[in-house]
Order: structure tokens, then C-alpha cells, then sequence
């Protein structure tokens, strides 16, 4: 009797040995480009944005970087909204919302009219429309991604890049059109190897303005230097900027 | 009258005490306003004049000049060390060198660079004189407040404005001369007037609110009618000087006297003059609904009125104290900051007052270039920067050089004795001979240094 209890025993402790030893599957990160909003939530959100938000955001969420007297609120659009919301979830525009928008009533609309106004911000950041309705449950689930394109890669690593060199109406350069930043070796960047293709990926580029960079707009450069984040934008601090002579414009 | 001057009339009438609520009753007597100011104490060789009046923008804790006006790019290359050859030592334990992610690009017509965290002082930097090189020798708040704001580390010394008021009189009766504006009202190094006369005390208001009722609380008399606080003041005026008969001359009991006619005369400016909600929404909307926006307009309307020293402190204590989350701080703390400086600046320049208005803006010492807990920085009063707008400084340049890494001023290097010298000659007054004689010997601002800077002078 005691032999069989022994040998059950080892049985069990080798089950679930096993079965504990197998590696667990990583919980997948739901972000904003799994669909979490329906356009006609975001049309909703539309119409409210229009009478709450576009006095103070402009009509275009284009906003200003620093509020003046005209217009009086951030952009909600592009690297400044990844800087802001970038790799938070969702909930962190709902709730920054619902505490303090709009700016002269705050917490005034609906629970529902704020997650509407959120479906129409996303929207308008080309995140994807989806068959359900953006609620308070999934926006503490869904994540919005960072700026991407440098993934891996830790501040101030010395990187490389190609993309489109463009100026935004703030006078900053950008490289666009840019595909992912390479680790390179800071003697020599530029030979670290792209593809011809474009890529995807937005970074803003610091110093630019010592490297003479005004015959290069529109044109395709390679530029090296460290890489820094401010919030969940990636920026490039330049140390090297190479026309390639390709434009842009195709 | 005009043959008379109003200090010797006074003097004649009264022996020089109480001249102040003397001034009061003969004003009231003759129905006459009383004279324009004078009244200024300085004896000193009469310089040219330049600026008459005094905005002092002050951003207590200590702002970064690298992540504002001192860009760096070393800093990125040894990023997270220690250079072996530099001795980059504070009074707190810090790690390596912190590059500033900002964007910095070039502005006006002397290409200053300035940070994306200041767009809208960018646009007025034609107008502005950044001087990167300052420098003081005391790394703590407190004596560092002190020796901005005094001249010294003592917390006995006169502030600034006190000397400046001391020095040149007041432009109007009816108000105080050295205002103090902050969130909750100003005091200390930003208000002392030491051994002065405590007449030149800074008067300090709270501006959270831009009420005028809530900045002056009852400044209104409600029970009595003017004529009946007149009579009231005067009678309390002949028992002042019946006191002073018998117990001698008492600085602080003519101070008491100068404040409270100041107090009463202020009833019927003050109210008016604090009011901002009387400019137009598009000026108001320009400097921002922060208390540092009604700060700057309120200087602005203070120093139109006459007042000659306005100190704006940015609100929150220590604001610029950024130990930790440097970044996210300054995101969040620098847009209304810019936009009132910037609007104080533009605004001044409208009306033609910049050029006999300076615009005085830092702390009480810069941040160093290496990180204090990872995301932050600690004080670094061996080099950082401040600016100067009107006054007749040059603008459109940025002065003086720190080393390779921001962290100690190496050309052309300012102290903040020298900045003072410096401020005092634009508003007529050699820094040597502005003295008063206390405890035995002459004190000035400058103590015994300060050099004039003349290469940003126009």
C-alpha cells in the first residue's frame, strides 16, 4: 500500500513538473491597431469634438505645440499626440479628457460623449475602425503604440537611418518616409545597408541645422546620431546628414 | 511751489519726520496732487539713463539652462559617463552626463539658439540679451535667493528693489515703489529692504486670482468715507510725531507711517490699476489666465503707473526645482511661463516702454548637465543662464560661453554682482555710489565687486 501511494505520488509530482515547465505563452498586448472604436462612434465623436474641442485644438486637432492666445490647445495629431499618449493605454486620453476638457467646464459631457470624442482622436491618428464600440472597460485594456522604428535600441545609442528629409511649418526637421533605425558604429554610419524601399516610421531630427540641411528637402538623406526619446516620440540628435540625390516626390 | 523742492518744504514743515504723511495732508490742505516724485537718495555722479523701471521675472528653484537656452552636443557623445578630466561634482550625489532631448534651432538676427520649450520668447529674441555665462558661488536655495535677489548670502541685506527705490524715488505717491507679485505674495530676499529705510520694503501681493479684491483684501474702507480715514490718519499722524518728540527718530515707525498713507492713497488707484480684467480680452488672452500671465500684465500696468521695481515670481514655491522628471517638469511648466515672458516683452515694446523698462529673467542658479536620480538635475550656480530684455541692453545675442558640457561659465563670465552693476548703470546709478551708511560703514548692492558688462550694452 505504501508502494502504491509512493509511486502516485512520484506521478503526480512528474505531471505537473511537466506541465509547469512548459513556457507559458505571453499575454499579447492589445493596442490601437487591433480595431477597439466603430466609425459611427467615431462620426458621433465627430459632432462633439466640433462643439467641445475644436475651439481651443482647431478644427484640424492640429493645435499648437505651445498654446497662444489664438489657439489654445495642444495637437492631438501625430508626433505630439505619440509624445503624450504614446505606449499608454487608451485610458489615459479618456481619463485626461473626462478630468480636464474641456478646458472651461471640465467633466461636463457624458462618459459615453468623452469615449465617442476618444473613437474620433484615434481615428484621426489613422488607427483602424473596428465593428465595436470604444467603452471605458476596453480603453483600460488597449494600449496606443510609441512612435515605433526603434525598437530594441536604448537612448543615446548611436543609430542610422534613410528616409525623406521634410521641414514641418514650426521650421524643425523630420525625417519621414524613413524606415527603422540601425544600431551603426559612429566611425562609420553610412555604410550601414537599407533597403530602397520607404518605410514608415516619422523621427524628428535635432542639430539638423548645423549640417546644412535646406538643399535636402524633399530628398532622400541618410542621417546618423544618437538616438534620445521625449516621451514616446524618437528623435535623432544628427551627427551626420548625406544627401542621397533621390527626391521624394515619386 | 515749483521753486521749492518737496523734500525741503517737508523737511521745514516737519522737521523730516512722518514727511510721507506729511506729503498726504498737503495735498489734502492745498488740493493740490502731490509732487511728482523725486525723492531718490542717490548722490552718486549722475549716470546716463537708460531704463527707469524694473521687471524682474523670477523663476525660483533654479531653471535649466541646458534644456533652455544652452544647447550641448557633447553631451550626447559621453552620455551616461563621467569625463575623467572634468570635475563635475555637486552638493548631491549625481550620475552621468544627461543629454536635453529638446529641440533647439536658431532665432533672429544673431541665430541664439533657444529650445522648442520656448517658442514664444524665440520670437522675441531680437529684444533679448541671453547671457549663458552667469555664474554665483552658493549652491542652496536659500543664500542663493539671497545673493540673486540682495547681493549677498546674508538674510540681512537690502533686496534689489529696495535699493533701487532707495536710489531713485518713487514715480507715483498713490502706490508703493517696489511691488513683489507672486501666487501667494512674495517675501523674504524678494522683498527685504534690510537696513534701508523700511519705507523701501517690497510690497508683495498674491495674484492666483486676478481679483482685485482678493490681491488688495480690504483695501476698501467700508465703514469709513475718505474724508472721515483722513481725519483719522491725521490724528494718528500728530501722535506718531508726538511719539517720535519723545522717543527719537524710529526708521521703523516712519516705514509704519509711509505704509499706511500708502495704503490709504492706494484706495483710490489701486483698485483700477489692479484690475486686469479691464484690458482687452485680446492682451489678456496674450499673456495667458495663469497667475504668472496676470503677474507680467499686472507689471506691465504697474510700471506704466509709475511703480518702479515690479518683482514676478512664477508660481508653486520652488517651481524649477526639477530633481526628478526634468523632462515631463518643464513640458508642462515651461508653455505659460514662455507665453507670459514673451507677451510682457512684445506688449512693453508696443506701447514704447521697453526701452526704459529692463526685463530682468533667471533663477537663483542654473541645473548641471549631469542626472540626479535619472531623470532629473541637480543646482549648478557655477554656470547658467539668464536674459535681459530693454533697458538699453543690445538684444538679439546670447553672451558669454559655459564649458563643452553647460556646467561652469567660461567666457566671458557674469557673476551676479556684475549683472547688478550692470542693471543700476542702465538706470542712471554708478553701483559704487549707490551706498547707505549702516553699522559704522557704507554697503552697497555690489558690495565690493561688480564689473559693468558694456559688450551687451547699446
Amino acid at each position: 500500500m505504501r508502494k502504491i501511494l509512493l509511486l502516485g505520488t512520484a506521478a503526480l509530482c512528474a505531471t505537473v513538473a511537466a506541465v509547469c515547465a512548459q513556457p507559458a505563452e505571453p499575454p499579447r498586448k492589445t493596442v490601437v491597431h487591433d480595431p477597439v472604436f466603430s466609425t459611427a462612434q467615431a462620426d458621433r465623436g465627430k459632432a462633439l469634438y466640433a462643439a467641445n474641442c475644436a475651439g481651443c485644438h482647431l478644427a484640424g486637432l492640429d493645435g499648437s505645440a505651445n498654446p497662444t492666445a489664438n489657439v489654445k490647445g495642444l495637437p492631438l495629431l501625430g508626433p505630439h499626440f505619440v509624445q503624450d499618449f504614446g505606449e499608454a493605454k487608451v485610458s489615459a486620453l479618456f481619463n485626461r479628457m473626462q478630468r480636464d476638457m474641456p478646458k472651461d467646464k471640465p467633466g461636463t459631457l457624458s462618459e459615453q460623449q468623452y469615449l465617442d470624442i476618444a473613437a474620433y482622436v484615434l481615428q484621426q491618428n489613422k488607427f483602424p475602425a473596428g465593428p465595436k464600440d470604444l467603452t471605458v472597460d476596453t480603453a483600460t485594456d488597449v494600449w496606443i503604440p510609441g512612435a515605433g522604428g526603434a525598437e530594441g535600441l536604448v537612448d543615446y545609442t548611436f543609430v542610422s537611418g534613410v528616409g525623406c528629409l521634410s521641414q514641418d511649418p514650426t521650421r524643425s526637421w523630420m525625417l519621414v518616409k524613413a524606415q527603422g533605425l540601425k544600431k551603426s558604429d559612429a566611425a562609420s554610419p553610412m555604410t550601414v545597408a537599407f533597403t530602397d524601399a520607404p518605410g514608415e516610421y516619422t523621427f524628428r531630427l535635432l542639430n539638423a541645422y548645423n549640417y546644412t540641411p535646406e538643399p535636402s528637402n524633399g530628398h532622400k538623406v541618410r542621417i546618423a546620431g544618437y538616438l534620445v526619446r521625449l516621451g514616446a516620440e524618437i528623435r535623432v540628435f544628427v551627427q551626420q546628414l548625406q544627401p542621397t540625390g533621390a527626391s521624394c516626390s515619386n | 511751489m515749483s521753486n521749492l523742492s518737496r523734500r525741503k518744504m517737508i523737511e521745514a514743515m516737519a522737521g523730516g519726520m512722518g514727511i510721507v504723511g506729511m506729503a498726504g495732508m498737503w495735498s489734502d490742505v492745498f488740493g493740490a496732487e502731490a509732487p511728482a516724485a523725486g525723492m531718490g537718495h542717490y548722490m552718486g555722479t549722475k549716470l546716463p539713463v537708460k531704463a527707469k523701471h524694473v521687471i524682474m521675472l523670477y523663476l525660483n528653484g533654479g531653471p535649466s539652462q541646458i534644456d533652455m537656452f544652452d544647447p550641448k552636443p557633447s553631451l550626447f557623445k559621453y552620455a551616461g559617463q563621467r569625463p575623467g578630466a572634468v570635475d563635475l561634482r555637486t552638493e548631491r550625489t549625481t550620475g552621468g552626463l544627461f543629454p536635453s532631448p529638446f529641440e533647439f534651432k536658431r532665432y533672429g538676427r544673431g541665430g541664439v539658439e533657444v529650445s522648442e520649450l520656448l517658442p514664444q520668447l524665440a520670437s522675441v529674441i531680437d529684444d533679448v540679451t541671453v547671457i549663458r555665462s552667469m555664474y554665483t558661488f552658493n549652491p542652496t536655495h536659500t543664500p542663493g535667493r539671497a545673493l540673486f535677489h540682495t547681493g549677498s548670502v546674508l538674510a540681512t541685506r537690502p533686496s534689489m528693489g529696495s535699493w533701487v527705490t532707495y536710489g531713485l524715488g518713487t514715480e507715483n505717491q498713490n502706490l508703493p515703489s517696489f511691488v513683489a507679485l507672486g501666487s501667494a505674495p512674495p517675501g523674504g530676499p524678494q522683498t527685504r529692504s534690510g537696513f534701508l529705510p523700511a519705507e523701501f520694503q517690497g510690497v508683495g501681493f498674491g495674484v492666483a486670482d486676478p481679483d482685485p479684491e482678493k490681491i488688495i483684501p480690504n483695501l476698501r474702507n467700508k465703514v469709513l468715507d475718505p474724508q472721515s480715514q483722513r481725519t483719522d490718519m491725521d490724528m494718528l499722524l500728530a501722535m506718531n510725531q508726538q511719539n517720535a518728540a519723545s522717543f527719537g527718530q524710529d526708521q521703523y515707525l516712519e516705514g509704519r507711517i509711509k505704509s499706511m498713507e500708502t495704503a490709504y492713497r492706494m484706495q483710490f488707484e489701486a483698485m483700477d490699476l489692479f484690475d486686469i480684467r479691464k484690458e482687452p480680452q485680446n492682451i489678456r488672452d496674450e499673456y495667458g489666465p495663469t497667475a504668472f500671465g496676470t503677474g507680467c500684465l499686472l507689471a506691465r500696468r504697474l510700471v506704466e503707473a509709475g511703480v518702479r521695481y515690479v518683482n514676478v515670481e512664477y508660481p508653486g514655491g520652488q517651481a524649477w526645482d526639477d530633481h526628478s522628471n526634468l523632462n515631463d517638469n518643464l513640458r508642462k511648466r515651461c508653455p505659460d511661463m514662455d507665453q507670459a515672458a514673451a507677451a510682457l516683452i512684445r506688449d512693453l515694446k508696443r506701447r514704447g516702454k521697453l526701452d526704459e523698462t529692463l526685463v530682468v529673467w533667471g533663477g537663483e542658479f542654473g541645473r548641471t548637465p549631469v542626472s540626479e536620480s535619472g531623470t532629473g538635475r541637480d543646482h549648478n550656480p557655477y554656470g547658467f543662464t539668464m536674459f535681459v530684455a530693454g533697458g538699453g541692453f543690445k538684444g538679439g545675442m546670447a553672451y558669454g560661453a559655459t564649458d563643452e558640457f553647460g556646467f561652469k561659465a567660461q567666457e566671458n563670465r557674469v557673476s551676479v554682482h556684475d549683472l547688478h552693476a550692470t542693471l543700476l548703470n542702465q538706470l542712471g546709478m554708478d553701483h559704487t555710489q549707490l551706498t547707505y551708511k549702516y553699522a559704522g560703514r557704507n554697503f552697497r548692492l555690489t558690495d565690493v565687486q561688480g564689473e559693468i558688462v558694456k559688450a551687451i550694452l547699446a
